[in-house]
Order: structure tokens, then C-alpha cells, then sequence
């Protein structure tokens, strides 16, 4: 059956791409790594029929089962729809970076491969090593530049986030030695027999927790967040944040959300307290800072604060919320780092304090950078007011109403520094500076508006996305 | 006995391998710290594993720092460390909880040498100043995971899956670190993590 192909081809498409932009002259590296990565969007959409039909496609090959429930595909899809988006805009963009453009669309669809995969291989020990592969391109992607802040923050990218993932080692051999399998699947199965020693189950969870947080991004871990999100390119830095974080936390949820039922009530707290503190330090943070792309890497520390909230409630809507929460962000914080680099482009400045009076020179950028800061300060029409609200009552029914109450405060910050940024950048008096600023080209435009379009689109119409979420969570914890 | 008088050996020659202040000896002591692990899990009857230690740890990332180190002509390290005493009770609190925690779980000398040798790579990745000194201290921490899983595993075909793939990740991140501490070093002039305060908050 062709179905079953699938999976691999959409790794393969992209990984056949990498290799064919070595080879090819430098200016059609740009087009051929579009059409390879739309190509591989295709294929995850055809994928979609069989999955909303109920089924899950297993494949396998070498030994590796590769298998797509609607967990994956969800994620699958956002992914390769921000990842097409983002080799479009680095198109026109990547030339401002860096007059060379090198090997950058090798090593972008390198990455992309990476991401695609980690949601297709269900194996805990494969996921942490294809972690560990998209961590090193995203070093080289981090270090694009090549000056000191560059270079800073992908050494401090790779260091810390290699020594937090190598602790999965001690996570993954446990659960070997004790169910003889790494599969996630039989993790869910044979749960019991892990959790008869508590201290040996209690080490697996730490391990994974820590682990897979480093990825994620968790409070006393997102040192490298930061910086590795501000000083990337602005699609390089779409992806970090739209993609990969977010993977940290799927895997989290592949691993942790299974073993909830055998979690204490102290564990439960230990992961709630972690995900609100996460929340209010990325409000906080963000709120102070003057880079408009620090901003919004904070506000991605914000974000997984309520996935992590989802995540420790460990209801069926908790997890609903942080399954769809993950989705939205990938949209919306895709967007806005996307916002952000069109801004770049144009006027050359970064600091929110020195743009002004741009919504006239530059409407389609701002349009797009309304709905998006809207829809990540929770704003009801538009798709990240929905996840958010699932979180919120979910955490009032599991009968933790002062996280409710936190989240809800972290979440009004959001909406004070988004508009406050919106209002500095957007509004007011053209600067003198900005008279001949015109708006981006249309290969960069494309993005903002598709995106922009889908945010509206899912807010206005939740019920499609959360029909696969429904799925997806049915999947991970339902069998 | 005899892995006792190894695992004291083991441990000498990672403080050493840390707290050398020529690189070369660090070097030479991390390459003996790898041979000396393999020893011991091929003591412990588990072969592949210790061929594997022996190649990544003993010869292929002391090799890779030896070459790096070459092109930089960088014997000393930089200056006395001004956090040397806050990160030194850093260690001392998380080795005493961890040693109690695993003292509760009732470990055998395996996992007391593994726990050791990590709270020193730690030491030399919140200590040190050195940019390549930081990294030595992430290639120690990652040998002593790799030491506590490999020996807390039943020996069988995917173990070793995991020890090749564990190690083959670790030499890779080592080899990029350093090149990326080279860029560094030739962009600025200084390996200094203290001079390098551009990103701050």
C-alpha cells in the first residue's frame, strides 16, 4: 500500500532536497529548497483523510518502526507548513543577513528534516538523538552571522542544551532495562511494571522532565532561549520557536502524559508550579525588554508556561489544551518572528523604542502583527484565545483555581507588552527615518498573510483543528 | 579490590584532568579517564561497551581537542576564576543531595564513581572561565552518563545501539563546540567566558 510510504518519503523529500542544494549554483538554492519543502507539505496533507477516518499509518524500515497517529500529524502539519512559509521568506531575506549565502538552505532543510521526523519515530531514545541532530544544525543556523553575539549565543545554545539532554541517557536505559523496549507505545503498555519501584520511576521522570524541558525551554533552563532566539535569522528563529521548542514539549507529552496515571499528586504539583513559573517569568521578562526579537523570545518561555500547565493537570482537557496550544503557537509565534524580520529588512532597526508610525508605510506587516500579538495575548476571536481558555477551566476543574487566576495574570502582561510593542512599533508619527520605507516583497509577504489568514481562520472556525486534537489526545493517552 | 583501586585512579585523574593548568595534561588526563572507564565495564564483562568508551572517550575526543587546541597556541589558562568559590558550594550542595539521594536508593560503586565523576564535569562547566575548558567539562558529564546507563543495563544488542549512537552524538557536539570556540577565539582574541557579556538578559 502507498500509505504506508508515506512517512518516510515526507523525511526523505526534504533530506533528497539538502543534498541536491550542495550541488546546485547559489542562486537556485532558494527556489529548489521551496519546492522541496512544499512538496513534503503535500505529502503530510495526504496523509490527513486516513488519519480523520481513525486509522494510524505504521511503517517500517531498518528495524525502526516510523507510525502517524493524529498526534503526530497534527504537529506535522504545522510544522511543514511553517517550515515551507519560512524557506519562502528566506528568500528575499537571507541575503540581508549575510552577503554569502553558503550553505544556509542546506543546513535549514537539514533541520526541517530533523523536526519532521521526531513526530513520526515513536522510540524515546531515537527522539532525543534526532533532538540532539536538529540542536547541532540550529547551532550552525544560531551562528549564521558569524560576529561575537552570534557566535555567543550558539555556544551557549549548544553547551547548555547538550548537557540538559544527555541526562535522557540515564531515562532511556532505564526504561530499556526494566521493559525491554524504548517504543513510547510500549512505555504506555507496561507503565505498571515501571512504576512497582518508585524511585526507579521517580528517575525516569526527573530524567525526562529535565531532559526533554531543556528543549522545551522551562524556566530554570531557558538560559539559551533567549539568546539563541534574537540572534538566529528571523527564519531560522521562526522555526526555533514555532518548531522546535514546541517539539520539546510534544516529546514531553509522549513520555510524562503516559505515565500520568502512576505520577503522585506531588509530581502533578512539582510540574504545575514549573509550568506557572515559566509562565509569569516569560510575562515578566518579555515585558521588560527593549529587542522586539527578545520580546518574543520570551514570549515563547511564556507559551510553554501554559503547556506545561496542560501538561501537569494530566485531565483529558488539560492535555486537550496543550495539544492545541502547541499547535496554535506554532502559527502564531511562526508569524511574528516572521513580522519581525520583515521589520528588520525595511528599517534595519531592532529596538522597539526606535521604530514608530509604520502601519502606514508597512500595512500588511502590521495587520499580521496585530492578529498575532492579539492572538498570543488570548484575544477571543482569533485561535490562541480557545487553547488558552481550554487551559484555564481545565485547571479550575482539576481544583487548582489559583493557577487559573496566575495564568489569567500572565496572560493580561502578554496583552500589556504586545500592545504596548504594537502601539510603539505601528502607530504614531512616521519617524523621519521611515518616509521611503516601503513594504516587504511579495515572496516575504506571502507568509504574513497565509499565516495570518490561518490564525483568523482557526479562531473563527476551532472546531476543525480541535476535532484532530480530540484525536490526537484519544491517541496518546486512550490507546 | 581491584576495581575500588580503580575507581579512586578514576576519579584522581578527572580532577586532574579539570584543574591542569596546561592543556595538553588535561587532555592526556581525559584520555586516561576514558581508558580507565573502559577497564572497568570491561571488568564488568560488558565488552562492546568498553571498546566503545575506549574509542570515543580514550582516543576520538582527546584527539579532536588535541588538534584544536594546536591552532590555538594556547597552553595556560586564562586568569583565576572570580566564581570560583560560589561554584565550588554550588557543587559540594549538589553532589551532597544527589549522594543522599542515591544513598536512599542503595547503589552499588558503579553508580557512587559515575555520580562523582558528574558533579566534577559540573564543577568545570558552572567553574571554569575557559571556553575549551567548559567544553572538557560537558565531554566529562556525558562519559559519566554514559558509564551509569551502560552499567545500570542488562547487556543486550540495542544497550550497545544505544552506547554507539549516545557516544557518536557526544563526539559530534564536542568537534562543533570547539569549532564554534574557535570562531570565538579568532573573531574576539580571548577564549575569556567573562569578556563574552554581549547577551546578558
Amino acid at each position: 500500500m502507498v500509505m504506508e510510504y508515506l512517512p518516510i518519503l515526507t523525511i526523505l523529500i526534504v533530506l533528497i532536497g539538502a543534498l541536491l542544494s550542495l550541488v546546485v549554483p547559489e542562486k537556485a538554492k532558494g527556489p529548489l529548497s521551496t519546492v522541496f519543502t512544499f512538496a513534503s507539505l503535500i505529502v503530510v496533507l495526504a496523509m490527513l483523510p486516513t488519519i480523520l477516518a481513525g486509522k494510524v499509518i505504521f511503517s517500517y524500515f531498518e528495524g525502526v518502526d516510523f507510525s502517524v497517529d493524529a498526534l503526530s500529524l497534527l504537529v506535522l502539519i504545522a510544522s511543514t507548513s511553517l517550515g515551507f512559509l519560512a524557506t519562502l521568506f528566506s528568500l528575499s531575506y537571507i541575503s540581508h543577513e549575510r552577503e554569502k549565502i553558503g550553505n544556509y538552505y542546506t543546513f535549514f532543510m537539514l533541520t526541517i528534516a530533523g523536526l519532521i521526523a521526531i513526530p513520526l519515530v515513536k522510540n524515546i531514545f531515537l527522539m532525543y538523538a534526532l533532538l540532539e541532530g536538529t540542536t547541532w544544525t540550529f547551532t550552525v543556523l544560531v551562528a549564521f552571522r558569524r560576529d561575537a553575539r552570534a557566535l555567543e549565543a550558539s555556544y551557549k545554545y549548544l553547551i547548555l542544551s547538550s548537557f540538559g539532554a544527555s541526562v535522557l541517557i540515564i531515562g532511556s536505559a532505564i526504561v530499556l532495562a526494566r521493559i525491554g523496549s524504548l517504543s513510547a507505545l510500549d512505555l504506555y503498555l507496561k507503565s505498571p511494571a515501571l512504576a512497582k519501584d518508585i524511585s526507579v520511576f521517580k528517575l525516569c521522570f526527573f530524567s525526562f522532565l529535565i531532559g526533554f524541558g531543556v528543549k522545551a525551554g522551562i524556566v530554570p533552563l531557558h538560559f539559551w532561549l533567549p539568546d539563541a532566539h534574537s540572534e538566529a535569522p528571523s527564519p531560522v528563529s521562526a522555526i526555533l520557536s514555532g518548531v522546535a521548542i514546541q517539539l520539546g514539549a510534544y516529546c514531553m507529552l509522549r513520555t510524562i502524559a503516559i505515565m500520568n496515571p502512576f505520577l503522585s499528586s506531588w509530581d502533578h504539583i512539582i510540574v504545575l508550579g514549573l509550568g506557572v513559573i515559566t509562565a509569569l517569568v516569560g510575562a515578566f521578562m518579555a515585558m521588560v525588554q527593549t529587542d522586539i526579537k527578545r520580546m518574543l523570545a520570551y514570549s515563547s518561555v511564556d507559551e510553554i508556561g501554559y503547556i506545561l500547565v496542560g501538561l501537569g493537570l494530566g485531565t483529558f482537557a488539560g492535555l486537550n489544551g496543550a495539544v492545541f496550544d502547541i499547535f496554535n503557537h506554532t502559527l502564531m509565534k511562526g508569524m511574528l518572528f516572521l513580522c519581525a524580520g520583515t521589520l528588520i529588512f525595511r528599517t534595519g532597526k531592532r529596538g522597539i523604542a526606535e521604530m514608530g508610525g509604520l502601519s502606514r508605510r508597512m500595512p500588511i506587516t502590521a495587520i499580521a502583527f496585530m492578529i498575532g500579538s492579539l492572538g498570543m495575548a488570548g484575544v477571543p476571536p482569533l485561535n490562541g484565545f480557545y487553547s488558552k481558555y481550554i487551559i484555564y477551566k481545565a485547571a479550575f476543574d482539576a481544583g487548582y483555581p489559583i493557577v487559573t487566576i496566575l495564568l489569567i495574570i500572565a496572560s493580561a502582561i502578554a496583552l500589556g507588552y504586545y500592545l504596548k510593542a504594537t502601539h510603539a512599533i505601528f502607530f504614531g508619527e512616521t519617524l523621519e527615518a521611515f518616509k521611503n520605507v516601503r513594504e516587504a516583497p511579495i515572496s516575504m509577504t506571502i507568509p504574513l498573510i497565509a499565516l495570518s489568514m490561518l490564525c483568523l481562520f482557526f479562531g473563527i472556525v476551532p472546531q476543525i483543528p480541535l476535532t484532530i486534537v480530540e484525536f490526537a489526545v484519544k491517541a496518546l493517552v486512550g490507546g | 579490590m581491584i576495581a575500588e583501586i580503580a575507581s579512586v585512579v578514576l576519579v584522581a585523574s578527572t580532577i586532574a584532568s579539570v584543574e591542569s593548568r596546561k592543556f595538553i595534561q588535561s587532555i592526556s588526563f581525559l584520555a586516561v579517564q576514558g581508558f580507565i572507564i573502559s577497564g572497568i565495564l570491561g571488568y564488568f564483562r560488558l565488552y562492546e561497551s568498553a571498546i566503545i568508551t575506549a574509542i570515543t572517550f580514550g582516543i576520538l575526543i582527546p584527539a579532536i581537542f588535541l588538534l584544536t587546541v594546536r591552532q590555538t597556541h594556547m597552553t595556560m589558562e586564562t586568569g583565576q576564576s572570580a566564581t570560583r568559590i560560589t561554584s565550588l558550594v554550588i557543587v559540594i550542595l549538589v553532589s551532597i543531595i544527589v549522594f543522599s539521594v542515591l544513598l536512599w536508593l542503595r547503589i552499588q560503586l558503579v553508580q557512587i564513581i559515575s555520580i562523582t565523576i558528574f558533579a566534577i564535569g559540573v564543577y568545570a562547566l558552572i567553574g571554569k572561565r575557559n571556553l575549551m575548558k567548559i567544553i572538557l567539562g560537558l565531554a566529562i558529564t556525558e562519559n559519566a552518563l554514559h558509564f551509569y546507563a551502560t552499567a545500570i543495563t542488562p547487556v543486550s544488542i540495542s544497550v550497545s545501539m544505544i552506547s554507539i549512537v549516545a557516544s557518536l552524538i557526544s563526539v559530534i557536539t564536542t568537534a562543533l563546540a570547539l569549532y564554534i570556540s574557535l570562531l570565538i577565539l579568532k573573531l574576539i582574541g580571548t577564549l575569556d567566558s567573562q569578556r563574552l557579556k554581549e547577551l546578558k538578559w
